[in-house]
């Protein structure tokens, strides 16, 4: 099997991953403030400080752990619905931004900022919707339909013009592009641990500036002050209930593996191979290349024109083992900008395992177009 | 031909707003066999000249597709009509 739906999630994992899981189950487990020992390693103050060194966080106590990227942006926008005010997205977010905030916010808050047909968001259209009334920007670093890296540093500057919260989805990019969180100006950063961190499913976090609070929207037991039955207003404790030391075992040695590969060197790779796939993509008669080559992550969007996307991955897979990922992928706005609104694309992304096999894709989608 | 398995395709997300199942058959699918699903009605696609030929036979409610010579084909139906059409199907593959 070729697998190149990394986007979704990164297949295989470092053996280190795989070991550090099977590891935290043999050994007795780290007592998160629940026993009066500790016979291992707090593999979550080690596995902050992997991340904030990745990340380039000076206060590592700021990052806190989620079941993903979906479980902290649920957090996030629950924290700024309790004041309802404007909220500006744009349209290469994804489901676990749209969902959360069309959920939680009422609509007329959300002011959504176009992106235009090759899926980049237009600066001017995004500076123009930003305004005094705005609590928070919400931006995806890296589509995960094109790839399309957005300008962060930019928009970080438009959005504290006018003293809004700028939070930033990392789940594409952590691992796979450089994140600089003081550099870049970001004041809420979202990541996924099983993606470009190569950490196990059901791992992720964000971090928030050391200015703000977010209040806690989930509570429980934590070990500390357990007399306290209703907290503070202040209380800032993001991570009740007893925590996933298997999955944040793996992410920490996932972290670990990304640190010692380099991101500089897995972005190279990464992008050799998807410029490779679009070039060679781009010379077929029949097929049509989504974004541009520009400022692109480990991410391509294509159709075979003749073929349903949905009945391409079909047969990418079973005729041919490669596996895509087919259909909207959780971003139905980025696939109307596009003008795939209604049966989407399909979608290769690679990590750092993938090598020159993305050619077998290339030639089976030469044959398909051709036969058609 | 007989039906070895019936489950809920993994794929669901490729299938958007559909309920779909995978079906295993005791034997790989021909092209008589293929021909004969046609008789489930709609809009039918058999793409031959593909080294390994793929099939769709689509409805407003259902859609049937597989590849020729695997054992393999995935059933995507709409909700409200998912008993009916499975019954449907399920007697034309016994009798393919």
């Amino acid at each position: 099997m070729i697998y190149l739906n990394n986007a979704s999630t990164t297949y295989p994992k470092p053996e280190a991953v795989v070991t550090a899981v099977e590891q935290s189950l043999v050994h007795p487990p780290f007592a998160q403030n629940r026993a009066a020992y500790n016979a291992s390693e707090d593999i979550f103050a080690a596995c902050r400080k992997k991340l904030a060194l990745l990340f380039h966080i000076e206060n590592e106590k700021r990052i806190y752990f989620t079941s993903g990227a979906t479980d902290a942006f649920n957090r996030i926008v629950r924290a700024f619905s309790l004041k309802r005010q404007q909220i500006v997205i744009t349209e290469a977010e994804h489901n676990a931004v749209l969902r959360p905030i069309y959920n939680f916010l009422p609509k007329e808050t959300v002011k959504l900022v176009k992106c235009n047909a090759d899926g980049n968001i237009d600066l001017k259209e995004f500076s123009a919707k930003i305004t005094e009334q705005t609590a928070a920007v919400f931006v995806n670093h890296c589509s995960n339909v094109t790839g399309s890296i957005a300008p962060i540093q930019e928009m970080s500057k438009i959005v504290h013009q006018k003293n809004a919260t700028f939070i930033v989805d990392a789940s594409q990019s952590a691992g796979v592009l450089d994140i600089d969180v003081e550099e870049m100006g970001i004041d809420i950063l979202v990541f996924t641990g099983h993606k470009g961190l190569y950490g196990p499913q059901g791992t992720g976090g964000f971090y928030v500036s050391p200015d703000l609070f977010i209040k806690p929207s989930v509570y429980g037991g934590t070990g500390v002050d357990s007399h306290l039955i209703r907290l503070p207003e202040d209380y800032d404790e993001q991570e009740a209930g007893t925590q996933n030391t298997p999955g944040i075992s793996g992410l920490c040695a996932g972290v670990a593996f990304v640190q010692q590969t380099g991101v500089a060197k897995i972005r190279e790779k990464e992008s050799r191979l998807i410029d490779r796939l679009r070039n060679g993509l781009n010379k077929l008669t029949g097929v049509t290349v989504f974004g541009t080559k520009e400022q692109s992550g480990a991410i391509l969007s294509f159709q075979i024109d003749a073929l349903a996307p949905k009945d391409a991955a079909y047969i990418l897979a079973n005729s041919y083992h490669i596996v895509l990922r087919s259909g909207l992928s959780c971003a139905p706005l980025m696939h109307q900008a596009l003008g795939t609104g209604k049966s989407g694309a399909l979608r290769a992304s690679v990590s750092w395992f993938n090598t020159e096999e993305i050619d077998a894709l290339i030639n089976a989608v030469k044959e398909l177009a051709n036969a058609l | 031909m007989k039906v070895l398995k019936k489950e809920e395709s993994r794929e669901q997300c490729s299938e958007s707003g559909w309920h779909a199942y995978d079906y295993i058959f005791e034997q790989p699918l021909q092209t008589e066999q293929i021909q004969r699903l046609q008789q489930l009605g709609g809009n039918f696609l058999y793409l031959k000249q593909l080294k390994h030929p793929f099939f769709k036979v689509e409805q407003k409610y259902m859609m049937l597709k597989g590849i020729q010579g695997s054992q393999c084909v995935r059933l995507a139906v709409f909700k409200e009509q998912e008993e009916r059409i499975c019954k449907e199907a399920e007697t034309l593959f016994e009798n393919l």
